[in-house]
C-alpha cells in the first residue's frame, strides 16, 4: 500500500461527509465572492442616486447573504472536522489493530515513540486530506466564482484579471519559493528536540539516580536552540510568503483601479461595478494566499500517509497459512522445538545458551525453527490460535494500565495464589480494582514480575512457555512459586527457559542447550556437569 | 502527590511576562513596524475612494494614474514592513518560546519521579512533545497573523474616521455585537481546549501502553482488553476536538453578524452622509471598501483563533510543571559515610513501610540488605539516594548515586550517553568505564537507545555500572541492580558491580544472595524493621531469618 493510495481510501470511506463539506466550504466562499457585488450595487443603487427604498433593499439581501454563508461556514467546517476526526479515529485504530496483530511484525522496526507519533501526529497529518480538499474545494470555487463575476461585469477587466493575476500569482509564488529555499537550507540542522525530551523524561530515574538532572536539562537545551535556528528560518519563509500575498494582492488592485477607472470613466462599466471589482479582487487575496496553506496540508498528508502506509502494511513477523489446520487438543500435549522434544503434561525446564531464539521460534515471532504441537506444525495453524495454543509470557513483565483485575483476565484465584501475587494485592490499596498508574510503574519490579507471571497463569494455555519469571523475586518467594507451579499447570504441558535453580529443581526435566547440542536429565543429575552448574549458580 | 497541575491565565500571564521584561524595546519595535504595515494597508480603499471619486467627477483618464501608482507603492510598502514586523515577531517570540521549553523540560527533569509516574509518564511525554509542538506551531502560524489583523482591524477605525468620524460611529456597532459574541467565546472556549489537551495526553498514554506493550499482548493474547481503552480514549478525544470546533463556528457565526451590522450600519452611515452632502459617493465607497477588507482578516482571527487557543491549553500545561516546587537539593556532607537516625516512612496516606529504622554505614563499608517482597529494602535504599525524603527521621549522607534495575539507554551514541554521568570524560576514560564493567562488545561512537542498537536487558544495565563508575560518587547505591539478567547474565554483572564498588561506601539490595555473602555486613529487614544484622558467617551460624533465606537459596545450587 502507498500513501497516496493510503489516502484515496481515506476519501473513499468518508466521501459523503468530505463532499457535503467540500460542498458547503465552496458554497460559503460563493457568498463571500457576492459581498463585494451585493455592495457596489447598494452604492451604485442607492448611495449615488440617495434612494431610500434601494437602500433597504440592498441591506435586506446583504443579510440574506450573509445569513447564507455564515450557516454554510458553520455546518461545513463542522462537517469538515468531524470527517477528518472520525478518519483519523479509524486510521488510528488501524495501526493500534496492526501493532498487536497475532501475526507479529507490527512494530514495522519503529521503537515505541515513534510509533507513538505515527499513530497521532502522522495519522492527524494523514486525515488532514480532508481539510485539503474540503478548504481546496472552497478556494476553488472562490476563485472561479470571482473570475465569472469580473468577466460578467466586463469582459476587458475580467480578461485583464484572468491574464494578469495567475501571471502576478506565478510571479510572486517564484518569489516566495525563492525566499523560503534560501530560509529552508538551514533547516537541515534541525535536530529533533522534542524527541530529545521524550527520550530523556523516559530515563528520568536513571538521570537522577546519578544526579544527571543538569547535564541532561543541558543537553536538552544545545537541542531546544538548534531547532530554534532552525524554525526561525522555518518562519522567515512562511513569512516570505505570506508577504508575496500581500505583495500579489496590492498589485492585482492596483491593476483593476487602473484598467478599471479607466473603463468607467469611458462609461463602459458603473461606477458600482468598478467597486465590485476592486472589492473581488481584494477577496481573491485571500483565497489565492490560501492556496499555498491547502497546498502545505496535502503535502503533509502525503509525507505522513507514507509513513502510516509502512506501519499497516509491515510483513508479519511470520507468514501466514493460506488454509490453515486446526489442531484439536485431547490431552496435554506434546511440544517439538527443532531437536528439542518435551513431552505431553510436563514441566520442562530449558536451559539454554541461546534463549532468544528459541522464544521467538515459540511465540511465532520468527519461523527460523520449526514447532509443532502434537505433531502439527505451528506454522500450519492460523496465527491466532497458534498463539492461543502456545502462549509465551515475555521476561519484561509489562503491565498495561487499568487496574490489576484488567491485567490478569478472570482474575483467577488460582493462578494468582501461585504467581505469590496475593500479598502484593493485598499491600494495594483497592485490592485487585487498584488502577496501575503508567503501565504499573508505581509497583516494584517484584511486584510486577508477579502480576505478570499470574497473568501468564491465568491463560490456562494448553503450551504456556514462561521465560525467567522469577528473576526479581526474593529466595522465600521464588520458591513458594517453584512448589506452587505443578498445581498450577497441571494437565497441561509447560516449558520453563530459565537459569533458577529453584524453578529448575521443581521441573520433571531439564534439556540443557549447549551449541546446539541437548543433553536431557533431571535438574540434580545435570549439576554433576560444570559448565551446567556454572550457568544456574 | 497529585498528578503535574495546570497553571491558571493569570499564573501563565506572570511567567510570559516576565520572559518579555528583557525585550521590551523589540516587542515595541515590533509593533510599532506592524501598526506602520497596516496603516499602509489602509491607503488601498482611501485610494480607490480616490479613484471612484475623480471618476464621478469625470476627470480626465491621466487622472487616475497617480492613485493608481499610489496604490502600487502602498502594496509594496505593506508587504515590505508586513514582512519585516512578522520576522521581528518571530525573533521575539521563538526565543521566548525556547527559554520556555527548555525551563519545563529542566524541571521535569527534577520532578520526583513518582510524582510523574502518578498521573501516568504519558502525561509529562505528551507536555514534552504534544504541547511543546502546538505552542511552537502558534508561535510560528498563530501569533504572527493574529496580530496583524488585529492591528488591521484596530486601524480600520482609525480610517474610516480620517474619511468622516461618523462612520468610525456607525462601524462602531459592530463592537457590542464582537464584544458579546467574544464573552461568550471566552466562557465556553477555555475549558473545552483544556479538556481537549487532557484528553490528547491520556490518549497518548494509552496508546503507549500498547505499543510499548506489544510483544506482551501478542502473545498473552491481551488484544481485547488492550484495544478498547485506546479506542475509547480516541473516541474521547474525537468528541473532545468535535466540541471545541462546534464552539468555535459558533463563535464564527456571531462574528459573522458584527460583519454584517459593520457592513450595513456603514452602507446606511454613507448614505446619510452623502445626502447630506457631508462626503463624496467615493468616500462611501471607501469606507464600505475599508470594512469589507476586515472580513479577510476575521477569517484569519477565526482561522487561527482556534490554534492561539489550543496554544493557551498547552501553555498552561507547561508553567503547571513550573509549578511544581523543585524539590530542595540535599546537601551532601563532604564524607563517604551514611548516617540514617529513626527513619520512618510512608507513601502519602499509604501504610508505614520503614519503622524506626538507624542505618550507619561507614566509609568504604559494603552493607547488603536482604528481606523477602515488601520488607521495604528499595524504600530504604531510596531514602540513603535521597529519592525520597523520609516521613521522620535525619538522614545524613555524602555524594550518592543510585542504580536501579531498570534500565534505559539514552538515544544517540553511546558516548553521549555517559557523558551524561561525567560531561567532560575524556574518549579514554570512558573506555576505562567501559572496560571495568567487562562490556567488550560496547563501542563508544554506536548508536544505541531509541532508533539505533537496541541492548539486552544485561548490556544496559552494564551501561548502567559504567555510568556509575563515571559519575564516581563516594556512596552507591545498587538497588537489585543485577536482577534483570537472569543467573546467567547475573554473575557478569556481579563482577561489574564489584569492580565498580571498589573504593565506595555501598548499599546493596540484593536478592541473589551471592552478592549479600560477600558483603561485609548485612541487614535483613522485615516489614519495615531491622531484625537481625551481621557477618554472612555470623547470620548463617545465628539459625535466623536470614540462615533460612540462605539454605532456601543453595539448596538447588550444587
Amino acid at each position: 500500500m502507498t500513501g497516496a493510495a493510503l489516502l484515496r481510501g481515506v476519501l473513499r470511506a468518508h466521501r459523503r461527509r468530505v463532499a457535503l463539506a467540500a460542498t458547503l466550504l465552496g458554497a460559503h466562499q460563493g457568498f463571500e465572492a457576492l459581498v463585494p457585488v451585493v455592495v457596489g450595487a447598494a452604492i451604485d443603487d442607492a448611495v449615488a442616486p440617495s434612494d431610500g427604498s434601494a437602500l433597504l433593499l440592498w441591506v435586506g439581501l446583504l443579510a440574506v447573504l450573509f445569513a447564507f454563508l455564515s450557516t454554510a461556514y458553520r455546518e461545513g467546517a463542522r462537517a469538515e472536522e468531524r470527517a477528518r476526526e472520525t478518519a483519523a479515529h479509524a486510521l488510528r485504530m488501524q495501526v493500534m489493530e496492526r501493532v498487536v496483530d497475532p501475526r507479529g511484525g507490527g512494530e514495522a522496526g519503529l521503537m515505541p515513540g515513534q510509533l507513538l507519533s505515527v499513530a497521532t501526529a502522522d495519522v492527524d497529518a494523514s486525515a488532514g486530506v480532508i481539510a485539503g480538499l474540503a478548504y481546496g474545494t472552497g478556494v476553488v470555487v472562490a476563485l472561479v466564482a470571482g473570475t465569472i463575476v469580473l468577466l460578467v461585469t466586463s469582459l476587458t477587466l475580467g480578461l485583464t484579471v484572468l491574464v494578469g493575476l495567475p501571471v502576478i500569482v506565478w510571479a510572486g509564488g517564484r518569489l516566495g519559493a525563492l525566499l523560503s529555499r534560501r530560509a529552508a537550507g538551514q533547516q537541515a540542522e534541525a535536530a529533533d528536540a522534542s524527541g530529545v525530551a521524550a527520550d530523556l523524561v523516559t530515563g528520568l530515574r536513571v538521570l537522577q539516580g546519578i544526579g544527571a538532572a543538569d547535564t541532561a536539562a543541558e543537553r536538552y537545551r544545545v537541542a531546544s536552540q538548534s531547532s530554534l535556528r532552525a524554525t526561525l528560518g522555518a518562519a522567515r519563509a512562511e513569512i516570505a510568503l505570506g508577504a508575496t500575498a500581500v505583495l500579489v494582492g496590492g498589485l492585482a488592485v492596483a491593476g483593476v483601479a487602473f484598467v478599471g477607472g479607466r473603463l468607467a470613466l469611458e462609461g463602459e462599466i458603473s461606477l458600482g461595478e468598478l467597486i465590485a471589482a476592486a472589492g473581488i479582487t481584494q477577496f481573491l487575496v485571500g483565497p489565492l494566499s490560501r492556496l499555498a496553506w491547502v497546498g502545505g496540508l496535502l503535502a503533509r498528508a502525503r509525507g505522513s500517509a507514507t509513513r502510516l502506509a509502512e506501519v499497516l502494511s509491515a510483513p508479519p513477523a511470520v507468514p501466514a497459512p493460506t488454509t490453515p489446520t486446526s489442531l484439536r487438543l485431547e490431552s496435554p500435549p506434546k511440544v517439538s522445538v527443532g531437536t528439542l522434544e518435551v513431552p505431553g503434561g510436563a514441566l520442562f525446564g530449558v536451559v539454554t545458551d541461546a534463549p532468544e531464539a528459541l522464544l521467538a521460534a515459540l511465540a511465532r515471532e520468527s519461523s527460523e525453527a520449526v514447532v509443532t504441537v502434537d505433531g502439527v506444525a505451528l506454522a500450519a495453524m492460523d496465527p491466532a490460535a497458534a498463539r492461543a495454543t502456545v502462549v509465551v509470557a515475555p521476561h519484561e513483565a509489562t503491565l498495561l494500565s487499568g487496574t490489576v483485575r484488567d491485567n490478569v483476565p478472570g482474575a483467577a484465584d488460582a493462578a494468582l495464589e501461585a504467581a505469590a501475587a496475593t500479598d502484593v494485592i493485598a499491600a494495594l490499596p483497592d485490592g485487585l480494582d487498584t488502577e496501575l498508574a503508567d503501565a504499573g510503574s508505581s509497583l516494584s519490579g517484584g511486584q510486577r514480575q508477579r502480576i505478570a507471571l499470574a497473568r501468564a497463569l491465568a491463560t490456562q494455555a494448553p503450551v504456556l512457555v514462561l521465560h525467567d519469571p522469577t528473576t526479581a523475586l526474593d529466595a522465600a518467594t521464588e520458591a513458594r512459586v517453584a512448589a506452587a507451579m505443578r498445581q498450577a499447570r497441571a494437565g497441561t504441558t509447560t516449558i520453563l527457559v530459565t537459569t533458577s535453580p529453584l524453578l529448575l529443581a521443581a521441573c520433571d526435566v531439564v534439556a540443557h542447550v549447549r551449541d546446539g547440542r541437548v543433553k536431557t536429565a533431571s535438574h540434580a543429575e545435570l549439576l554433576a556437569d560444570a559448565t551446567y552448574r556454572e550457568t544456574v549458580a | 502527590m497529585k498528578s503535574l497541575p495546570t497553571a491558571t491565565g493569570r499564573e501563565c500571564w506572570t511567567v510570559v511576562r516576565a520572559l518579555l521584561r528583557p525585550r521590551r524595546k523589540q516587542a515595541a519595535l515590533a509593533v510599532l513596524v506592524l501598526v506602520a504595515a497596516a496603516a499602509l494597508g489602509l491607503a488601498g480603499p482611501l485610494l480607490l475612494g480616490e479613484i471612484v471619486d475623480r471618476i464621478d467627477d469625470d476627470r480626465a483618464a491621466s487622472s487616475i494614474t497617480a492613485p493608481a501608482l499610489g496604490l502600487l507603492a502602498a502594496a509594496l510598502g505593506e508587504a515590505v514592513l508586513f514582512a519585516l514586523g512578522l520576522i521581528l515577531i518571530s525573533k521575539l517570540g521563538q526565543p521566548i518560546l525556547a527559554t520556555l521549553r527548555e525551563r519545563v523540560v529542566a524541571r521535569a527533569l527534577k520532578l520526583p519521579a513518582e510524582q510523574v509516574e502518578r498521573g501516568g509518564r504519558g502525561d509529562l511525554l505528551s507536555r514534552l512533545g504534544d504541547d511543546i509542538a502546538v505552542l511552537s506551531e502558534a508561535v510560528v502560524e498563530a501569533i504572527p497573523p493574529l496580530a496583524a489583523a488585529s492591528l488591521t482591524l484596530a486601524l480600520t477605525f482609525v480610517g474610516l474616521a480620517t474619511i468622516d468620524p461618523r462612520l468610525t460611529l456607525a462601524a462602531l456597532l459592530v463592537v457590542p455585537v464582537q464584544l458579546w459574541a467574544l464573552r461568550w467565546y471566552a466562557k465556553k472556549a477555555g475549558p473545552a481546549y483544556a479538556a481537549e489537551r487532557r484528553i490528547s495526553g491520556e490518549r497518548a498514554q494509552a496508546i503507549l501502553d500498547v505499543v510499548g506493550g506489544a510483544k506482551t499482548i501478542r502473545a498473552l493474547g491481551l488484544q481485547p482488553t488492550a484495544l478498547p481503552r485506546v479506542e475509547a480514549r480516541s473516541l474521547s478525544s474525537v468528541a473532545a476536538v468535535v466540541r471545541t470546533i462546534r464552539i468555535s463556528t459558533h463563535f464564527s457565526s456571531r462574528l459573522n453578524l458584527a460583519e454584517f451590522v459593520g457592513t450595513a450600519s456603514t452602507l446606511v452611515m454613507g448614505y446619510f452622509l452623502v445626502k447630506s452632502d457631508s462626503i463624496t459617493v467615493g468616500a462611501a465607497t471607501a469606507a464600505a471598501l475599508l470594512f469589507i477588507r476586515t472580513f479577510d482578516q476575521f477569517n484569519i482571527v477565526l482561522g487561527t483563533i482556534d490554534e492561539a487557543n489550543r496554544a493557551l491549553a498547552a501553555l498552561a500545561r507547561l508553567v503547571g510543571v513550573l509549578q511544581v516546587p523543585e524539590p530542595p537539593p540535599p546537601v551532601p556532607h563532604p564524607g563517604a559515610h551514611v548516617s540514617l537516625d529513626k527513619i520512618r516512612h510512608a507513601y502519602d496516606d499509604g501504610p508505614v513501610v520503614l519503622h524506626d529504622v538507624d542505618l550507619h554505614i561507614e566509609a568504604g563499608e559494603r552493607v547488603a540488605i536482604v528481606g523477602v517482597s515488601g520488607s521495604g529494602k528499595t524504600t530504604l535504599a531510596k531514602v540513603v539516594a535521597r529519592f525520597h525524603t523520609p516521613t521522620s527521621g535525619t538522614v545524613d549522607v555524602g555524594h550518592v548515586a543510585l542504580v536501579t534495575q531498570e534500565v534505559h539507554v539514552f538515544a544517540g551514541p553511546l558516548a553521549d550517553d555517559l557523558r551524561l554521568a561525567a560531561p567532560n570524560a575524556t574518549d579514554a576514560q570512558l573506555q576505562a568505564a567501559l572496560d571495568a564493567v567487562d562490556a567488550d562488545w560496547a563501542k563508544l561512537d554506536a548508536v544505541v537507545g531509541h532508533g539505533g542498537v537496541e541492548l539486552t536487558p544485561a548490556q544496559a544495565q552494564q551501561i548502567a555500572l559504567a555510568r556509575l563508575h563515571l559519575a564516581d560518587p563516594k556512596i552507591a547505591v545498587l538497588d537489585e541492580a543485577t536482577a534483570e539478567a537472569g543467573s546467567a547474565g547475573a554473575r557478569v554483572l556481579e563482577r561489574a558491580a564489584d569492580t565498580v564498588l571498589q573504593g565506595r561506601t555501598a548499599l546493596v539490595v540484593a536478592h541473589r544472595l551471592t552478592q549479600a555473602a560477600r558483603a561485609d555486613r548485612i541487614i535483613v529487614l522485615d516489614a519495615g524493621r531491622v531484625v537481625e544484622q551481621g557477618t554472612h558467617d555470623q547470620l548463617v551460624a545465628a539459625e535466623g531469618a536470614y540462615a533460612a533465606l540462605w539454605h532456601t537459596w543453595s539448596q538447588d545450587r550444587a
